[in-house]
């Protein structure tokens, strides 16, 4: 027996928004720790990872580890169905072949519910190396995606590359360049939200495919920062937190730079 | 470049090149540390379980060094004297033997046969002693090489992760047993390995495993490079064999991926990916945009290569997981399944299965995946050589489990080839070609790879006739008859043979099966079932028959429409008017009549092999004329003499009979019935083939495609049009892409330069599915010929004038002749003369002209 019951439900709507552009079906994967899903996009390029603490929840129980394999945009179809406000409950046997999911209202004047079909997905899970990063980048999570959004103009990949005088996201393409310089904020403001904190042992440059930065960002609305991890030829990681329950973190692997061998 | 997350944290590509530094780095004098030799962390197992073969195999060579003081063995042997005996060194240096050896084999194959003999006796000897000795040494080694791998690779990567030296472990202590079975293996290996002596056996050729795609790439890209018929057709056999050796299951597998099909043709599967679903999947694996990839791919004209390098810079992720070689399987697989997939949302299906492989695959195969969806590998290899690589690779690689082939024995039922191929005694390349007559004759007469190869793997290929051979009910592909241009060209390729004119009918070419079950069946050209397009074709035909009894046969017929009331044929354009089925109990207004020629198959035998004069007469023995329904074409035989106006004046009469022209096919020399081959023992005399037939055109371009493939670069078709003098406009009549000479395509195009337009030059009649890539203003004057002039839906030519308003005339197979400079755009073939040209045409006098309908045709 699996049962969660999260007040925030728009959580998981904002979390299945930031999903489903880039994973076509996953597993939901309980345990007595919480919900996690693990899941690469079809080309392999990226990884997403999601982590909901079980203490988050208002109530949580799970008597043995499930997983709950879903097809995204579905279950995205069902939780459009719930307003942001809604306190959602999921509930599903130990070897069930469906999901519920309850909505209820703010003010508890309606309930509705809803099953989905569960699918059998064979995924592999995956062992994400616990990886020292060279350098970290705490910034604003909306000013990310505007950077994102509007390097894409220009081309498909952007650089980001970090040193001492900040982070440089430079895009190149037909049109021409772009280059947008993120200093870390100084003094006072340091425990702000919006404050940019740069961790970094050393400098390290990176290319990406802008097309799955771009959906990474689709998590914006999941906390007010975003974590950034770079260290020379591995994958980056963003980390947006949740507040209180967990994380999303996406992984992509970088672009090879190729000057001059082809 | 794009990584995926696979090359991190599990065996990346990345890491595959370090590795292959640090085995370098030891010994920089071995510069032949060979690009196609992966030797990634993964694989170095793999060598050291064939490495006992690969000692046994090198002590053979070494002797063979000696015979035939071959210097670069010897220098070899060498190397690996002052090297010491490091067992990393060994292995390499027989990797590079295999080079050698590889080489060596193409040059002089017919020579080492002959060798071969003698050698087999050396490497039985060999192969006992070293076997004894060897593997003692090679166990200890393998665990060395075992740890220095996993030094290496700990350095290399921060994290190896548990599973993986878990595998590595199991694997070390299995890989005595595969050396052992390896060996034995190779003691087992008989007179007809000769050619195909281990070392060509790659250590990663496992007996049994699943061929990897990558191994079938790796071919093709050989192929790719090289352009003669011989060596191609040598490098296929060469992977035949190979796979008939370790996974012979996986040969069929491999044929279709070489003929680039993914069933047999008669079934008509067809995989139905255009470039824009091949774009989406690309740019979606390789994490790019579309303008990027579509822009590369008019710069390089081919989509292959460019996905090639767009997914090589992407990395994936992989998080300690290997991931899954491709296998030769599941790419055939995979495009079954595209083709399978249809309805709604197929083109998202379709790309998610297409992004499925592209994910898993590497380099060449990314190319070769992408090149086989759009249907074309473009390396040259064509369904002839895959047939001859096959029928060599049988008779050089028995498989196992075929009785060895038995001399012939006095009364069998044998053909001259089989009996040829059987005498050991002949020279091998005489039985090769037997051979390979043998299998060609077999797929032309069942065309179907599944079968062909079922057989050869359990039968002798003697034996393969009588398996594989026509069977009613299963179509065979219609021979077919090359071109000719006038009727002097006839008669010298006649060269004095008897021969007979058949008038070609203006219609569809039938092939209608009787099966023993008294079925009856048509099937197109294209080996479509058309019963239900023609439902009155089988009463027709088995009212021809009913009185001579058959049982079964195979009959090849053109189905012509037919005026009953005035005893006329009606010309094609009419025909195709018809619905592609008809429903039950519904009557064709177009009626037809079914005018047969040949029969391949009667009661129960096959007739191909029979001369046409035989064949001819049988049908006429079996088959009565039935009024209205039923008729042999009508037909003029002749002995070649040098007289040119027997056969001209039969000409005029065919195209007074609404006929195309004729067909001219030998009586008795040469004159079976070969299936799909473009034969010179028939010949087409076509009416539009003819000099001085039909007047040329002079059209002027009105814009360009851009050119694939060969044409990269350059414009690949032109849109032409006539001027209209009325409205001072020009009408599109053709799009023109043959005709072009090489030297011709670049001029023209250079010459159009400055006539390119931004947009679409008014005073345009174009309709919005032609619209070309590039526009041009009126510039130049081209003479174009054609076969004929049609009615169209989507050419303007005097628009409106023929009948139609909706409608204009367009050219049919036009060809580019030759530039006009003396020409200004205005004196360009007008509107009113395309109209009086389209009138002039017999088959338009004939109806009125006021119902064709062939847009498929118009090019």
């Amino acid at each position: 027996m699996f049962e969660a019951r999260l007040t925030q439900g728009k959580i998981l709507k904002q979390i299945l928004e930031a999903l489903k552009d880039l994973v076509l079906d996953a597993n939901i994967d309980c345990s007595e720790e919480g919900l996690s899903i693990q899941a690469m996009d079809s080309s392999h390029v990226s990884l997403c990872a999601v982590a909901l603490r079980s203490d988050g929840f208002d109530h949580f129980r799970c008597d043995r580890n499930i997983s709950l394999g879903f097809n995204s945009s579905n279950l995205g179809k069902i939780l459009k169905c719930a307003d942001n406000t809604d306190i959602i409950t999921l509930k599903a046997e130990d070897s069930a072949d469906s999901l519920t999911l309850m909505f209820e209202s703010e003010k508890n004047d309606r309930v509705s519910d809803f099953e989905l079909k569960l699918m059998d997905i064979d995924a592999d899970h995956l062992g994400i190396p616990d990886t020292e990063y060279k350098t970290t980048i705490s910034m604003p999570s909306g000013e990310f995606q505007r950077i994102i959004r509007d390097l894409q103009v220009l081309g498909d990949t952007c650089t980001i590359a970090v040193n001492k005088d900040g982070v440089r996201f430079s895009v190149s393409g037909d049109l021409g360049t772009g280059n947008v310089l993120v200093h870390a904020t100084s003094g006072v403001d340091k425990e702000e939200d919006s404050a940019v904190t740069i961790d970094m042992e050393e400098p390290v440059e990176l290319t990406f495919a802008l097309r799955y930065l771009n959906f990474f960002t689709k998590a914006t609305s999941l906390g007010p920062t975003v974590v950034i991890s770079m260290s020379p030829d591995v994958p980056v990681v963003v980390e947006y937190p949740i507040d209180q329950i967990g994380h999303i973190k996406y992984y992509l692997a970088p672009k090879i730079d190729d000057e001059g061998d082809e | 470049m794009v990584n995926t997350l696979a090359s991190f944290w599990g065996k990346p590509q990345k890491a595959k090149s370090s590795d292959k530094k640090a085995e370098a780095a030891p010994k920089p004098t071995d510069d032949k540390i060979s690009e196609e030799e992966p030797i990634a962390a993964e694989k170095v197992l793999q060598p050291v379980k064939e490495s006992a073969k690969k000692e046994v195999s090198k002590a053979v060579k070494r002797k063979a060094a000696e015979d035939d003081s071959d210097e670069e063995f010897e220098f070899g042997e060498e190397e690996a004297g002052n090297r010491g005996g490091g067992k990393r060194r060994v292995l390499e240096e027989s990797e590079d033997e295999e080079k050698e050896e590889e080489e060596e084999m193409k040059v002089e194959e017919e020579k080492r046969v002959e060798k071969g003999k003698s050698k087999i006796q050396l490497m039985k000897e060999k192969r006992e002693k070293m076997k004894e000795e060897k593997k003692d040494v090679e166990m200890k080694d393998v665990e060395k090489e075992e740890e220095e791998e996993e030094e290496e690779e700990g350095k290399k990567l921060a994290s190896v992760f548990t599973s993986k030296n878990v595998s590595s472990s199991s694997t070390t202590k299995t890989s005595g047993g595969v050396v052992k079975k390896s060996t034995t293996l190779a003691g087992k290996m008989t007179k007809d390995e000769n050619l195909l002596s281990e070392e060509d056996m790659k250590k990663d050729w496992k007996p049994e495993a699943p061929i990897l795609y990558q191994h079938v790439c790796e071919a093709f890209e050989h192929i790719d490079g090289i352009s003669a018929r011989l060596e191609i057709q040598q490098t296929m056999t060469t992977l035949f064999r190979k796979i008939i050796r370790t996974n012979p299951s996986d040969l069929i597998n491999t044929v279709y991926l070489a003929c680039n099909d993914v069933a047999p043709s008669y079934e008509c599967v067809e995989l139905g990916v255009g470039d824009s679903f091949l774009i989406k999947a690309v740019t979606e694996t390789a994490g790019s945009n579309s303008n990027t990839i579509k822009a590369k791919y008019k710069e390089l004209g081919d989509l292959g290569t460019v996905a090639m390098s767009a997914k090589s810079k992407q990395k994936t992720l992989g998080f300690g997981m290997k991931p899954k070689p491709l296998l030769l399987k599941d790419v055939l697989q995979s495009f079954r399944k595209v083709a399978a997939i249809s309805g709604n949302k197929s083109q998202a299906v379709k790309v998610q299965e297409i992004k499925k492989i592209l994910v898993r695959a590497s380099g060449q195969e990314c190319k070769f995946i992408i090149r086989g969806l759009q249907g074309k590998l473009r390396i040259g290899l064509a369904r002839s050589s895959v047939i001859v690589a096959l029928a060599h690779a049988f008779v050089l690689s028995v498989p196992k489990g075929v009785k060895p082939m038995e001399k012939w024995v006095e009364g069998g039922n044998y053909s001259d080839n089989e009996k040829f191929l059987m005498d050991l005694k002949n020279p091998l390349g005489e039985r090769l070609e037997a051979a390979v007559n043998i299998v060609k004759k077999g797929f032309s007469e069942c065309s179907n790879f599944d079968s062909i190869i079922d057989t050869a793997l359990v039968h002798p290929l003697c034996d393969l006739s009588q398996h594989c051979h026509l069977t009613p009910g299963t179509p065979v592909e219609p021979m077919l008859a090359k071109p000719t241009k006038s009727v002097q060209e006839v008669l010298k390729r006649l060269n004095g043979q008897r021969f007979t004119c058949e008038y070609k009918y203006d219609g569809e070419r039938v092939q209608v099966h009787l099966t023993e079950d008294g079925k009856v069946k048509c099937f197109s050209r294209n080996l479509l079932n058309t019963s239900d397009k023609f439902p009155e074709v089988p009463p027709f035909v088995r009212e021809a028959c009913e009185s001579s009894g058959v049982t079964s046969f195979v009959l090849d017929a053109e189905v012509v429409a037919y005026n009953a009331v005035k005893d006329i044929l009606v010309p094609f354009q009419v025909l195709s008017t018809r619905k592609r089925e008809m429903a039950e109990g519904e009557e064709a207004e177009v009626k037809v009549i079914v005018q047969a020629f040949d029969l391949m198959f009667l009661n129960g035998q096959s007739l191909m092999a029979k001369s046409l004069s035989e064949r001819r007469e049988l049908m006429k023995k079996n088959f009565k004329v039935v009024q209205n329904k039923f008729r042999f074409a009508v037909s003029l035989d002749a002995q070649e003499d040098g007289d040119t106006t027997a056969i001209e004046e039969f000409l005029d009469a065919a195209i007074k009979g609404q006929c195309e022209g004729l067909m001219v096919k030998t009586l008795d020399a040469n004159s079976q019935y070969e299936p799909s081959k473009r034969s010179l023992n028939w010949l087409k005399l076509k009416k539009d083939y003819l000099e001085g037939m039909g007047d040329s055109v002079d059209l002027v371009p009105l814009g360009a495609y851009y050119g694939k493939g060969k044409r990269t670069g350059f414009y690949g078709a032109y849109l032409l049009g006539c001027y209209n003098e009325e409205a001072d406009e020009y009408q599109s009549v053709c799009k023109c892409g043959t005709g072009f000479s090489d030297d011709a395509l670049q001029s023209l195009m250079k010459g159009l330069e400055e006539a390119v337009s931004e947009s679409k030059p008014s005073g345009y009649v174009v309709s919005d599915t032609l619209e070309p890539d590039v526009w041009f203003s009126p510039s130049q004057v081209w003479e174009v010929k054609a076969a004929d002039l049609s009615l169209s839906s989507t050419h303007k030519g005097a628009l409106g004038k023929a009948g139609n308003p909706e409608r204009g005339i367009g050219l049919r197979f036009p060809r580019f002749e030759r530039l006009r400079p003396d020409k200004k755009c205005e004196q360009a073939t007008n509107a009113e003369q395309i109209l009086d040209m389209y009138y002039n045409q017999d088959s338009v006098k004939g109806q009125g002209g006021d119902n064709d309908d062939d847009d498929d045709d118009l090019l």
